[in-house]
């Protein structure tokens, strides 16, 4: 039933180019982690696991972002392009199913590749001792991976309705705006006129992915996590997946 | 086709149950993090009240705290939500109505915008701006409603209807122009500031035995400012010390309140660390205030038992030098 979802992750996992990105993100994480990269507050170095941890986790998740817009961008195209999906048609399958499957694929992959991440950001944090963060590791990566999972769906969902090159330019667009929600808002109450006025509608517009991954690093380290950013990352996940079904193409 | 209707109707209800929970939960106003903080602030006025600034008290004004979409207001016991007042993130005392209210962004927001200030490391890591700071901050701009609601600040009355007419040249433009931009004025008020930190360096390492030698410099020091004032224009003059006077007072108030959140080492790095410190605009007359309260406090300890705000802080020294020499 879910044939056409593990041959595009069987694609995937024959791709080398995906574990040299996976490999460098978990280098940059692991660096941010380990003191070779220098973080300072007030010139005091930030070397507390209790504070790298949210920034590590924001890092990781902008990285993992990217990585699931890259991911997911050219999956559903390039099944159009080889003309597969006649066959698909042919077998009676509907297209929302095989853009369903399509799309789950690439959200495995994507998830997939995060997790690698999350893990590296585990072991430094069962080096350091936090044995608490570790037991919460669990349930902290499905909120941390909620977005992610929406950047990918919703990168599936404008592969299927624009050219590939404008449907990246889309999703990378929503990610980043995004992941840069706070700093947006701040922004937005600087500035005036136009400037604000485009600010807000942005706003408006792109999840606030930020605050739902922040919220994995207020639960992982034992404090109270903000319920509605996490039903925001769960909301924009849900609006992927509903675009997903709902967006038809021309059969070919 | 049934099943089909079956899962799109399944879809439909998971999602508006999704949305339903997203808006309610988004609804539930001001942070308990900002109402604590607003709490323990208005708890801290028995402490504030041994400053000896008569009828100074935060509860009489009402304080809102922008989240970038709403104010919430705390006043006698209530929170509620309203309409911006001021579209912008700024600590300030403004007028609302017929009276003077503190608006200061939320701490999330005043964050946000420390750390944007902060640059890449700063976005990343934080400001470290946090809950002391913000208390700090509710009680600076009070003191300033305070000012402003009671007092006619150098013999002039502002009204909440003169703040929201446009003003003349405004405080900050005097200081760049006749202060800032002039070497000569800016190289001797750099000199004034160094003897001043001197004298609260004195004061910090409680090395005041000797309180001729803290007389001196404070002398010196009014003797230097004297001359570069003679050099300055009158409204720059004028602008200099209103800013000192309703700037270092706040700042005053703030520092005593950071010090009994955050203990003596914190205060000091925070607040008498940089006295010396020069900058553009009027940010450095906070500073040159906070040094002469902390003198008044030495030299002339019931310094506030009259103070109402009708003459600069230098008068006050310059009283208490003219009546000891």
């Amino acid at each position: 039933m879910l044939g056409i979802m593990k041959n595009s992750l069987k694609e995937r996992l024959r791709r080398k180019d995906i574990y040299v990105v996976m490999a460098l993100g978990l280098l940059l994480v692991l660096l941010c982690m380990s003191g070779t990269v220098t973080l300072s507050i007030d010139g005091i170095p930030v070397t507390d696991i209790r504070l790298l941890l949210p920034f590590v986790l924001n890092v990781a998740s902008v990285i993992g972002g990217g990585m699931a817009v890259a991911m997911s961008l050219g999956t559903i195209p390039n099944e159009y392009e080889r003309k597969t999906s006649h066959l698909v048609w042919m077998r009676g399958i509907s297209q929302w199913n095989y853009h369903g499957q399509l799309a789950l694929a690439n959200v495995i992959s994507s998830v997939a590749a995060l997790l690698v991440l999350y893990v590296g950001v585990m072991v430094f944090a069962e080096i350091k001792g936090e044995t608490e963060v570790l037991l919460r590791s669990i349930a902290g990566f499905l909120i941390f991976a909620a977005g992610t999972a929406g950047v990918s769906l919703f990168t599936s969902a404008m592969s299927l309705l624009l050219p590939k090159l404008a449907a990246g330019a889309v999703s990378a667009a929503v990610m980043l705006a995004g992941t840069m929600q706070p700093v947006l808002r701040t922004l937005s109450g600087i500035v005036s006129g136009v400037s604000r006025g485009i600010l807000k509608g942005i706003l408006a517009l792109t999840p606030d992915l930020y605050a739902a991954e922040a919220q994995a690093g207020e639960f992982l380290l034992g404090k109270q996590v903000d319920v509605h950013s996490i039903i925001g990352g769960f909301l924009f996940l849900y609006v992927g997946a509903v675009l997903i079904i709902i967006i038809r193409r021309k059969e070919a | 086709m049934q099943k089909q209707v079956k899962g799109m109707i399944m879809t439909g209800v998971f999602g508006a149950g999704l949305l339903a929970a997203w808006l309610w939960t988004g609804n539930q106003g001001i942070s308990k993090e900002n109402q604590k903080i607003y709490e323990e602030a208005v708890s801290m006025q028995e402490e504030v009240d041994t400053l000896g600034f008569e009828g100074f008290c935060l509860s009489d004004y009402p304080v809102a705290m922008y989240d970038g979409t709403s104010d919430y207001v705390f006043y006698e016991g209530k929170t509620w939500k309203r309409p911006p007042v001021m579209e912008t993130f700024v600590g300030t005392a403004y007028p609302v109505d017929d009276h003077f209210e503190v608006i200061v962004p939320t701490l999330e927001q005043f964050e946000s915008l420390m750390s944007l200030a902060g640059g890449v490391e700063g976005m990343a890591a934080g400001s470290g701006y946090g809950a002391s700071e913000q208390k700090g901050t509710i009680w600076h701009e009070a003191f300033h409603a305070y000012q402003l609601t009671k007092f006619a600040v150098l013999g002039e009355k502002v009204t909440p209807e003169d703040m929201q007419g446009e003003g003349e040249k405004s405080e900050e433009e005097w200081i760049v122009t006749e202060v800032d931009e002039k070497p000569d004025i800016q190289r001797k008020l750099k000199g004034e500031m160094q003897l001043l930190e001197k004298a609260a360096d004195m004061l910090k390492n409680q090395d005041i035995s000797s309180i001729d030698g803290l007389r001196e410099i404070v002398l010196e020091y009014s003797e230097r400012r004297r001359q570069r004032m003679k050099e300055m224009q009158k409204s720059a003059r004028e602008a200099e010390i209103r800013c000192e006077l309703t700037e270092g007072t706040a700042y005053y108030v703030e520092a005593f309140v950071y010090r009994m959140e955050s203990g003596e080492q914190a205060y000091e790095e925070r607040y008498l660390d940089s006295l010396g410190t020069y900058e553009g605009g009027r940010g450095k007359y906070y500073r040159t205030g906070l040094a002469k309260c902390l003198l008044l406090d030495v030299l002339c300890p019931d310094w506030k038992e009259h103070f109402d705000f009708s003459k600069g802080l230098d008068e006050l020294l310059e009283e208490y030098l003219e009546v000891k020499i």
